[in-house]
Order: structure tokens, then sequence, then C-alpha cells
């Protein structure tokens, strides 16, 4: 190898690791953390501002704790989550999270945005927001069990007093 | 703490160590459709069978009536692209002509040839679309339901192509667009993943029936566990000349057709 | 010898420059494809797999003809195939590519191909095709340019080159077996059930391939500066001519079952590949059109005094091309829908962008084949010299 090359390669290698880094030049090294939105009237109502887990859990393992959400009730059909603490809770993104995070630009999007990620789950899951013409009933409102109760409930007491009716 | 959970962590304990606990010695209800790791659970509303089927009356389906269609389609979001290329349809309505074709013969009153049929998935026991499927995204559930998981789809429309019936439908583009009143209680689908039928898997899961069958105001539609001797199904094709759609490819349909 | 890819006349340039303007077409339709979807293409609720699956299957056949030229050179030790071996295992490279790649941009969801790792599905026959493709490329790879590299330095190939060149034989057949199968295990598509799918693809593949090859030939001499000589050119053109042969012959049986048998679901397809049905035609001139060009080039190839001719030869060998084209590359994976589950007709007709897409992956392709051959014929001169 001439040296000549080398000098060329190193060039190459440093631009090339200044290009790499280029989130770190374009948003700063210590940014501060966004600030996210839990004041929505649903968390208001709680008796106990609790997520699912405790929130340094949901902070850091919301998303593996979401995929398992997901395979548990689309691939095994067991819809209940049994949290650490012993409550019960549907594993359901828009009928559980969304019910206290009703507003995802201040929330989910906050953080997304700031490290860049974009999650796909709203592709299909209905944001808020999107429920269009929501003030309709629909079959899942209309007046059949639990469904509407308001977030974290334990679902073994709302399972007792709403069996639904059978197949004919 | 609730009885149920109690319940729940001892079957939790005896999943744990690995037997296999017949459903009958369990406390009633509370029977996992299938074993569970500690952490979730069916729940207890949910509806259970060895096979989930469904009986089509024919003689009771009015040519004037979309009612199950409309529930269906309302309920689990299908884009309505008001066009034949992109047409999705978890239920459709037919001819009895096209639907059997193997029935039509050139003395068939026409007004019976042209009658409706209505035609959705029919949860094979012996599912091509699973076979081909080369994520696991299509899968058979142990009660028969053959149920896709649109995270898992990647859009290759093999599945289509391995279905002899026409049940599945392929997202050629945003399907949210076109949804007219999008339901929150149940996901869309997103552009480039193929859909179709999940018997309410959704529904099912806390003491539901299909909403077809809840929407149909005739009666035409029964749903229940095939294995039951005595169940809805059962007796709805006891004794009845019964059709399947095209039984000689051997996939083993569970919709059942009453004359 | 990388580095041969990079040095070339204007010629050479001036081709690469024309192959990146088509590739880069083809790519700006894949992001309108990618943002709008797949409904960008003429496939529709009733033709789900169209051109881009199409391509696959023809191009799977092309990338096993190269076992047409590695097994007699290597097993029958046919030394005149010796300096068009590592034209064919280049080929194969380069259609490989083409295959996967359309097989990516036919997907929905092209980001989460890789579930097909993360979960694979023995059961599925796209597993099994993804397992033989991938070997099958490497393999090609491999061996092809630890051949050529050995031949630079004037060294015999190492001795562990020569049993996966043997492997190299069978996995070529089993990567279109394995893409037969796609179709030939699915209940209820009469027009693709049939057990001599697999037998049909690998004649069809065995006459397309090699009469690329010639073409190739015939390019690289008149303009790339490469002779491969009479010999090798003649041998293809026999091997083409009995492939050629029993394509048709299957064809044939696929008739003969088909309507002395009478059932409506096997005459169906083949009424609206040849003669239309209900009213729906469009197939039918393609169809016709490949009919002809395979008897002429049949009669071109079996006339020996017209193959020893190579201004025949390579109307011959386009004929052929185009023919097989036509069969596998548009009428056989379309037809298989038609008609529908349902008994509906409906027709397919690729759409500009779709045409776009599918020419820009055929210049990804010859882009990979122009630098590879560049370098085998760079290292050929060098040797030579």
């Amino acid at each position: 190898m001439k040296g000549t090359d080398r000098w060329k390669i190193f060039a190459g290698l440093f631009v090339f690791l200044a290009l790499a880094a280029l989130p770190f030049w374009y948003g700063g090294w210590d940014r501060p953390a966004p600030v996210l939105d839990l004041d929505t009237p649903a968390i208001r109502q709680l008796p106990e501002r609790r997520c699912v887990e405790a929130t340094a859990f949901m902070r850091a393992n919301h998303m593996t704790l979401l995929a398992d959400w997901r395979d548990a009730s689309t691939r095994d059909g067991r819809r209940i989550y049994v949290a650490r603490d012993g409550r019960e809770i549907e594993a359901s993104l828009s009928q559980t999270c969304l019910r206290c995070h009703t507003d995802k630009t201040r929330f989910c999007d906050r953080c997304h945005d700031d490290a860049g990620v974009s999650p796909t789950c709203w592709d299909c899951h209905v944001v808020p927001e999107d429920r269009r013409e929501s003030a309709t009933v629909t079959h899942r409102q209309r007046g059949e069990g639990g469904d509407v109760s308001p977030f974290p409930v334990d679902v073994a007491a709302r399972e007792k007093e709403s069996r639904g009716p059978g197949p004919r | 703490m609730h009885s149920s959970r109690r319940d729940f962590l001892k079957l939790t304990g005896i999943a744990l160590i690995g037997a296999a606990v017949p459903d009958a010695l369990l406390p009633a209800g509370l029977a996992p459709a299938w074993a569970g790791a500690p952490g979730f659970r069916p729940d207890v509303r949910a509806l259970k069978a060895a096979r989930w089927g469904m009986v089509i009356d024919l003689a009771k389906c009015r040519p004037d009536c979309t009612d199950c269609i409309a529930a269906c389609h309302a309920a689990h979001n299908v884009p309505a692209f008001g066009n034949p290329k992109d047409e999705i349809a978890w239920i459709r309505r037919e001819t009895f002509g096209r639907i059997f074709p193997a029935q039509v013969h050139r003395h068939l009153e026409p007004r019976r040839q042209a009658g409706p049929v209505i035609a959705l998935c029919n949860h094979c026991a012996n599912p091509p679309c699973v076979r081909v499927c080369p994520t696991g995204a299509t899968f058979r559930r142990p009660d028969g339901i053959v149920m896709m998981d649109y995270h898992r789809c990647i859009g290759c429309r093999f599945c289509i192509a391995a279905c002899p019936y026409g049940a599945r439908g392929m997202n050629y583009r945003d399907p949210r667009p076109f949804i007219r009143r999008i339901d929150p209680g149940f996901p869309t689908r997103t552009r480039g993943v193929v859909e179709k039928c999940n018997f309410c898997v959704e529904r099912l899961a806390v003491g539901k029936p299909p909403a077809c069958v809840a929407a149909c105001p005739y009666g035409a539609l029964t749903f229940g566990d095939l294995e039951a001797p005595d169940s809805a199904v059962r007796r709805a094709i006891a004794g009845r000349t019964v059709l399947r759609r095209k039984p000689e490819l051997g996939t083993e349909p569970q919709v059942y057709y009453t004359l | 010898m990388l580095e041969k890819a990079l040095h070339g006349n204007h010629r050479y340039w001036g081709w690469l420059a024309f192959l990146a303007v088509v590739v880069g077409a083809g790519a700006f339709f894949y992001l309108r494809q990618l943002d709008y979807g797949l409904g960008i293409t003429g496939m529709s609720r009733d033709v789900t797999w169209g051109l881009y699956i199409a391509q696959f299957t023809f191009l799977v056949g092309i990338a096993a003809s190269a076992v047409m030229v590695v097994l007699p050179y290597y097993l029958h030790d046919y030394k005149a195939f010796g300096r068009i071996t590592i034209l064919g295992e280049f080929l194969a490279v380069a259609a490989v590519v083409m295959c996967v790649t359309f097989i990516v941009i036919d997907l929905g969801r092209p980001e989460r191909a890789f579930n097909v790792l993360l979960h694979p599905a023995p059961r599925s026959i796209l597993f099994w095709d993804m397992v033989v493709l991938t070997g099958y490329l490497v393999l090609n790879l491999v061996i092809g340019w630890t051949v050529l590299e050995n031949e630079r330095n004037g060294k015999a190939p190492p001795a562990w080159v020569k049993p996966l060149i043997l492997l190299s034989i069978p996995w070529a057949i089993s990567i279109h077996t394995v893409t037969a199968f796609i179709y030939a295990g699915l209940p209820g598509r009469d027009f693709w059930l049939t057990a001599i799918m697999a037998p049909r693809f690998l004649a069809s593949a065995f006459a397309s391939g090699p009469a690329l090859l010639v073409l190739l030939c015939l390019v690289l001499r008149r303009w790339g500066g490469f002779d491969a000589g009479r010999e090798p050119l003649q041998a293809l053109a026999r091997i083409i001519a009995y492939a050629l042969a029993a394509s048709l012959f299957f064809v044939l049986m696929e008739l003969f079952t088909a309507f002395y048998s009478g059932i409506p679901g096997h005459t169906e397809p083949f009424r609206y590949l040849y003669a239309g049905l209900d009213g729906h035609t469009r197939l039918v001139p393609w169809m016709w059109t490949s009919a002809v060009l395979a008897v002429l080039a049949l009669v071109l190839l079996i006339v020996p005094a017209l193959r020893r001719n190579e201004a025949w030869l390579a109307l011959a060998c386009l004929a052929v091309f185009a023919s097989l084209w036509i069969e596998k590359g548009l009428g056989l994976v379309v037809t298989g829908f038609i008609p529908s589950p349902l008994g509906q007709i409906t027709e397919y007709t690729p759409t500009g962008p779709e045409v776009a897409i599918t020419l820009g992956v055929w210049a990804l392709g010859f882009v990979i084949l122009t630098a590879l051959y560049r370098i085998a014929l760079g290292v050929r001169k060098e040797t030579e010299a």
C-alpha cells in the first residue's frame, strides 16, 4: 500500500464516520428529554396514577410489552394481561393504552419524534382523533358489559358481572 | 383478591409444571382454551369450542337483505373501495350458481340458480392458506378458526392463490380512506396486507356470537361447536341435506349450507 | 478482480449509463408503488400475481439453466464449454439477483420480508424457495469467483471447489422444481395443478437460458472483444433444440389431458389462452405468437444447415427466448387466476409503472451481468495475453 493511498483511506473513513454521526451533529449532544403530557381527563379521574406497570418499566419497555400483548392476544387468544402487581388488564393498545393516553400527539409522538422512530402501530390501531363520527353508537358500545369502564379496571370483576350471550 | 385470580394462579402453576389437566377437572368457565404462560390468560367470558363452525340456511336467506355483510364490514372496518379491482369483502353475496357450480344443471330453475348465497372464509380444517403462508401470519387456532396476524403478513398473496374460495382480499392501497365509519373497537388494516373473515374472534373472546350471526334478522345463520353433538350447529344440520363448497378438494370447509 | 469492472471503453460506460437510467426510472416508480401500494399495478382482486411473479418464475429458469454448461463441462469434461462456463455461472448470479428483487418488489410489505427468516414456516414452499435461491446464488458466486481468480493466478482451482460444483448441479434442478411447486400444489387452481409442472419448467428453462447465453456470446463477439468460438454455440444450439422439443411436448401433453378429459377446470384456462373465454381474448395473440415462434425456432434448430448458420441461430435463439418469455413470463402465472374461484374472468394488463419497474429490475440484472462479464473477460484477456 502506498503512503498516499493510506492517507486517502483514512480521510475517507473519517468522512464516513462524520456523516454516519450526522444525527448527533444535527440534534446536539445533550438535548432535554421530551416532556410528556399525562394530564388527560381519563388520567385525572384515576384513583391512583399508575400505568400498566411502573413508570420506569413502561418508559423503557413499553414496546416489548406491547409486542408481548400483540402475540398473546392475536396468536394465542389470551387477551388478559396480569400485571406484576396482580391487576388484570385487557391487552389492547386502543382499548387500554389509548383510553388514558387520549392525546397521541402529546404523549406517544413526543418521544417517538425525539427518538426518530416511527412505529407503524397507528397504521391499523385507531387513535382517538381518528375515530370518525365517534359519537356514533357502535356494536361495542351498545351497552354491552364493561367495555366503556375507565382504565385501569380489574377485568375479573367486569367478567363476573357480564357474561355475554352464548351462540345460538 | 378475586377467586378467579387465585384460580388463575393455580392454573398457571399447574401449567408451569407441565401437567396436562383435563378441562373437566377445572372449575367451570376457567378452562383455558389452551395452555397459558404466566402473565396472560383468556377472558373468562370467552366462548370456547373444539371446532367452531357455521350453518347457513339458504331457505331463510332473503335476496333483499345484506344485514350480515353490513354488520360484519362495519364491525371489522372492512374498506369499500367501490371498484372490483381493489374489492375486499369478508362476506360477499353471490349467486347459488357461482358458489355451487357443481350443482348447476340445465334444468335448475333460474330463480334458484340466481338465488343469493353468502360466502365467507370456510375456516377449513385443512386450510391450504395456512400451509402456504411463509411467515405464519395465517394460522389455525386450536378451536379451528383460521386466523390472520396482520402484524406479520408480508403481503406475498400466496394465501390468495391457495384459497379455492376467493375468501381473501389484498389491500392494494391504504384502506382507511375507504372505511365509511371507523369502529375504534377493531383495528383497520394497512396497505399491503391480505385480510379475511376471522369468525369474529374478537367477539367470541368476550362471549359474543359473530356479528353476522347476531345481525341476521331471519335466523339464517347458526354458529357453534361442530364437535358438540347437541350444539346449535349440529342440530341445524341433523337430518338435512348439506352442501359445502368444493369439498372434493379436501380442505374440509367448516361452513355448511342447508337447502 | 473487482477493479476490472471499473475499466472499460466508452461503449461499456455508455451501456452502463443507459442501464442506470432504466434502473433509475424503475426506482422512481417503485417509490411511487411503496407510497401508493401494489394497486399501482394491474393486479386485482382476482388476478393477484402478475408481471413481477411471472418474471421471477421465468428468471429462476434462466438461473437454473447454468447447469446446461456446468454439467457437460465438469461432469463430462466437455472442453468446448470451458470458455463459457463462467458466463453461464455469472448469468445465473445476475438472474437470481433479479428473482429475489422481483419477489421483494411484489411484496405488499417489503419491510417485513425478513419475517420469512424470523418466523420460518417450513410447510411453505416460499420458505424453501428462499433457501434454494439463496444457496444457489452463493454457490454460483463462490464457484465462479474462485475459478476465475485461480485462472488469473495461473493455478488450478482449489480442491474444495469441486464438491461445490457437483452440488450446484442438483441444486440448479432444485431451484426450478421448488419454484414449480409454488404453483403445482394449490387446490382449486386447476391450470397449475399438474405433476409435470416442474419438468415443464425445467424443459423451458433449459431452452430459454442457453438461448440467452448464445445471444450473449454473439453480442460479446461483436462488441465485447470476446469470441466464445463456434463449437460451444453449436453445442448449446443442440441443447436448446432438445429442451425446446421437450417443452413443446409437455405443453401438448397438458392440452391432451385437459381436452380429452374435458374437465372444465382444466380446459377453461387453455381455452382462455389460445381461443379466449367468454369473449375475453387479451392473451390470445400473445400465446399464438409464442406458439408460432416456438415452432419456427424448433425448425431452425433441427435443420442442420440452418442451425450451423449463426445468423439463423441468432434468430432461432431470439425466437426461443421471446416464445418462452411469453409462455412463462406472461401466460402461465396470470392464467392460473382465470377463471377465478367464483368462476369470474378478470383479465390482467400491467400498468405503465409496473412495466417501468419490471424493466428497471431487468436493467439492474444487466448491470450486474455486464460488470461480472467485464471482470471475467478482463481476466481472460489478461491470462491469454
